[in-house]
């Protein structure tokens, strides 16, 4: 009997039900072998196997990859969301960053515990491990590391992050001293060529040889190997190749392009001594480390480092850039020169040419994507905006009975918001003036009038003084603002420093609950006060068509002239945001952001993935990794194996584990008795090692045999479907050639 | 008042079976301690909060070299260019080929984490290639190929990468496991310092 082995089982997985049946069904496949949306089976590799059975196993294996990952189409219910690994902050502003209240900062170490892309492990080094941890130290002073809204350029009172040079340091941290017997004193006079210590700085490997001060670190970089005549060192298209060399004495080297040219040398090169060359108008070094003849390979090798820089002393200056970098600088925290001990620091420090001042949704990017620090956004996407412009022919009634009271088409100013809810228990607000009287006015929807504020008053010539509504958004936010509207007037004249007669302005200031900061407004009558005459609203305080202290807001603590701004919405230090005007203009309309809660600013540590725009349908891969070393040959089965569901490749001649299960009658054939006839065979055994778990064989009296089983399970959804029997034997690949046994 | 002595009779036979029995105690613990010190094998790592496990010791892995350099390994397999990959092996009879079963089993799959980590979606070429000879083996950019190298075939534990051809040399059973390991750790981009 020629029985053969290998099968291939599928397992695009869905979403899994437990079988509840008694005898497990084919038709269930391949659901009998997964657990929680994963494969829960090792497969069982027969003692033989011929070439083709091998060939069998990478269909096997590729259906296996397919397990590692599920797809699912599904509809976009919308965009997806940012989202940041690591650390996020609602960060206070104007302030530090980074600080001791872990509520509103970034810690002032970030580490492994606040990203997870920090690492912290052991580096082995002469057959020792030792522990180490990175970590990013970031500034605690405001001006250094934190969100402003000065008004000086280029921040213009939007929110920034400004980042001085030397504010962000990433640090690789030894948590143990390294063995006085392997590191003694590597200084520049000595460096450790034979056995440089290893590390990751940003994922990327260095070879520190030497400290020689306690700023310093002396370092290999670019490719490190042993070249030799025919397996060379790369660095990106360009090859090292050494053709002849002296035992610590000199190695001769040649460098290749990638179609195998030679480029450069052959050049004799002293062990120690770096042979500098240019390649495509891009400067290279090749360090000679070490030139020996080896008798074992009776070749010569050459241990270089090759790259556009190898082996240099950084000190945290201006030369000292991380490779592929303008900004990142290499330096050192060394306790004791020509030594590595517990809490030294390899550093790079975020070094750019000039302070940083990063917009909403910009980043400062660690080499190699290793983390980014980012102002994300505000901490509410709710605000409301309310508009304060200049009406003309309003009339309001002191009631909405028929005849009431009234003030026929009179001037003022409008404020209304696009959130209702938000001023006061209003909508729309009108300050009005006539000749002899002002009002405040509101919008009644049910009346569809605008009735006196002061239900049952009439309007004064002394006017209303002064008008205090809540400013809160849609009249739920968290946070609570006031409006203040003050005029000493309701003869409205003139601008004070105007010549347009009688000095008298109407001021509008929104204040927060403790009554600071906020924006000013000042609205005046453009022209002299007339009896008679209906006012002329305008913004300002002079007659002049652009006053500097039109608008005027707190940034930073100190009250400025907004109106002299020219860029952006500025974010005035209550939260409040001055839309409109953005530009020092004859602007007479003024809109006000009220945010929904305290204005913070989201500031990300760690990886952040963009949003992503949603339309249609989307697929939606879930990653379920084969958590098992799935495969394991028959002779390595131990009983924690057979406590598993299990594929048993190969037949009761090849697989032992087949041969047992036939000895103790739960598979139908032994080695001796297979069918004389060709055909392969599947076939699911309940139980058959521990209670509850499948086992599932797959074999074949020829090769071929097997192909056709291997094709039946690739092609399961169709071939099994619906098969309620527990094997099947197979001829062909087809519905007509299966057959339930 | 006067010291007490006490004195204690020992024949020369008690005498050695005392000292045998101290040094017994001293060598086990010794031992123990020596057992203890050593660093534990390694056969699964949390990514992404997924336990992967694997066949071979992490630690041995890591130590298989890499010529020219774990950086040419990864740019070979993880390229962003990269489109087919292809497995190869030269048969080594009935009884040797299941390890290359074994092999394949752990490496396609895992490999596949590791291109759904980057994005990346090449495809794993069937059938694989069939060699008479690992000589004069190339490939491309697009199609890198990893070729299996049976112990009966390789006098050393290594991983060989040229001309876009990736060489998995195993001189053991063990070392068959340990250098599709590294590969993996390398593709995996799995530090051993995060390993515990």
């Amino acid at each position: 009997m020629k029985e053969k082995l290998i099968a291939s089982f599928l397992a695009a997985l869905t979403m899994l039900t437990p079988i509840v049946s008694a005898a497990t069904q084919l038709g269930n496949y391949p659901t009998f072998l997964t657990k929680v949306g994963a494969l829960d089976a090792y497969v069982v590799v027969g003692a033989a196997a011929a070439t083709d059975d091998v060939v069998g196993a990478v269909n096997l294996a590729v259906r296996l990859a397919e397990v590692s990952k599920t797809s699912t189409t599904v509809s976009c219910p919308g965009a997806v969301a940012e989202t940041v690994d690591g650390t996020l902050k609602e960060v206070k502003y104007p302030g530090a960053i980074a600080g001791t209240d872990t509520t509103n900062q970034l810690p002032i170490e970030v580490k492994t515990f606040h990203f997870s892309g920090l690492k912290r492990g052991e580096v082995s080094y002469r057959g020792t491990d030792y522990s180490y941890y990175e970590l990013v130290k970031l500034d605690t002073g405001s001006t250094n590391f934190g969100l402003t809204n000065k008004k000086g350029a280029p921040v213009n009172g939007t929110i920034r992050m400004v980042v001085q040079t030397g504010k962000i340091v990433y640090k690789w941290r030894l948590a143990e001293n390294i063995s006085s017997t392997y590191w003694g004193n590597f200084t520049d006079a000595s460096p450790n060529y034979d056995y440089p210590f290893k590390l990751k700085l940003f994922g990327q490997e260095f070879q520190i040889v030497a400290t020689p001060a306690i700023t310093q670190v002396r370092m290999l970089s670019g490719a490190v190997g042993t070249a030799d005549p025919d397996s060379p060192v790369k660095s990106g298209d360009y090859s090292v190749y050494c053709t002849d060399a002296a035992d610590n004495s000199w190695a001769s080297l040649t460098i290749k392009d990638a179609t195998g040219a030679i480029v450069a040398g052959p050049q004799v090169v002293s062990q120690a001594d770096t042979w500098e060359v240019t390649l495509g108008g891009t400067g290279y070094k090749v360090k000679l480390l070490r030139a020996y003849a080896s008798t074992a390979t009776a070749k010569v090798h050459a241990k270089v480092a090759f790259g556009t820089e190898v082996d240099k002393t950084y000190d945290g200056g201006s030369e000292s850039l991380f490779p592929g970098t303008t900004d990142w600088r290499i330096g050192a925290e060394i306790t004791a020169a020509g030594k590595l001990q517990l809490n030294d620091n390899i550093t790079v420090s975020y070094y750019p040419s000039e302070t940083k001042y990063l917009k909403l949704g910009e980043s400062v990017k660690a080499p190699n994507g290793y983390f980014e620090i980012s102002p994300r956004d505000y901490n509410t996407d709710q605000f409301a905006e309310v508009t304060f412009e200049p009406v003309t022919g309003v009339t309001a009634y002191a009631s909405t009975a028929t005849g009431a009271a009234s003030m026929l088409s009179a001037n003022g100013l409008m404020i209304s918001t696009d959130i209702s809810g938000t001023i006061g228990t209003y909508d729309k607000l009108y300050v009005l003036f006539n000749d002899t009287a002002a009002v405040i006015a509101y919008y009644d929807p049910t009346s569809k009038k605008n009735l006196w504020d002061c239900s049952g008053c009439a309007p004064t010539e002394a006017g209303f003084k002064s008008k205090a509504f809540d400013l809160i958004y849609g009249g739920v936010g968290e946070v609570t603002y006031k409006l203040v509207i003050d005029t000493n007037t309701s003869k409205l004249g003139g601008g004070t420093s105007s010549s347009s007669g009688t000095a008298s302005i109407l001021n509008i200031t929104v204040y927060n609950s403790s009554m600071l900061g906020g924006v000013d407004l000042d609205f005046m009558n453009s022209t002299a006060y007339a009896a008679g005459v209906n006012p002329s609203i305008k913004l300002g305080t002079t007659d002049a068509t652009a006053d500097a202290k039109d608008v005027t807001g707190d940034l930073e603590g100190a009250t400025q002239d907004i109106g002299t701004m020219s860029v952006g919405d500025v974010v005035t230090d209550t939260g409040i945001i001055v839309k409109v005007p953005k530009t020092y203009a004859d602007a007479n309309k003024v809109i006000l952001e009220v945010p929904a809660k305290s204005l913070k600013v989201k500031v990300a540590f760690g990886k952040i993935t963009a949003a992503a725009a949603a339309a249609g349908q989307c697929v939606q891969e879930t990653l379920t990794p084969v958590t098992s070393a799935v495969a394991v040959l028959d002779s390595e089965v131990t009983a924690a194996h057979k406590a598993k569901n299990l594929v048993l490749v190969g037949g009761p001649c090849k697989n032992t584990l087949v041969a047992d299960l036939a000895a103790a009658g739960k598979f139908p054939y032994t080695c001796v008795g297979w069918p004389g006839r060709d055909f392969g065979l599947i076939k699911a055994i309940d139980d058959a090692f521990t209670t509850g778990e499948v086992v599932l064989v797959v074999a074949g009296t020829r090769a071929a045999d097997t192909r056709v089983a291997c094709s039946v399970l690739q092609q399961y959804d169709t071939l099994l479907a619906g098969q309620t029997a527990s094997a099947v034997e197979a001829t062909s690949a087809t519905a007509a050639g299966i057959t339930a046994v | 008042m006067g010291k007490r002595e006490i004195k204690i009779k020992l024949t020369r036979n008690n005498l050695i079976l005392f000292g045998i029995v101290i040094i017994a105690i001293s060598s086990f613990l010794i031992y123990n301690f020596y057992i203890s010190s050593l660093p534990k094998p390694i056969h699964s790592v949390t990514l992404n909060g997924q336990v992967i496990n694997f066949r071979g010791d992490l630690r041995k892995a890591d130590r298989i070299p890499v010529y020219p350099s774990e950086e040419q390994l990864y740019l070979e397999l993880m390229r962003p260019l990269v489109q087919n990959v292809t497995i190869a092996f030269k048969p080594a009879g009935e009884k040797e080929n299941p390890y290359y079963t074994i092999q394949i089993l752990e490496l396609i799959p895992k490999l596949s984490i590791a291109y759904s980590r980057t994005g990346l979606e090449p495809n794993f070429d069937v059938p694989p290639i069939i060699l008479d000879s690992y000589e004069n083996i190339t490939s491309t950019t697009y199609s890198p190929i990893i070729a299996l190298v049976h112990p009966i075939y390789s006098d050393e534990n290594a991983i060989r990468v040229k001309d876009h051809v990736i060489c998995l040399k195993a001189k053991d059973y063990e070392g068959f496991d340990l250098v599709t390991d590294k590969l993996l750790m390398v593709a995996l981009e799995l530090d051993l310092g995060q390993m515990h």
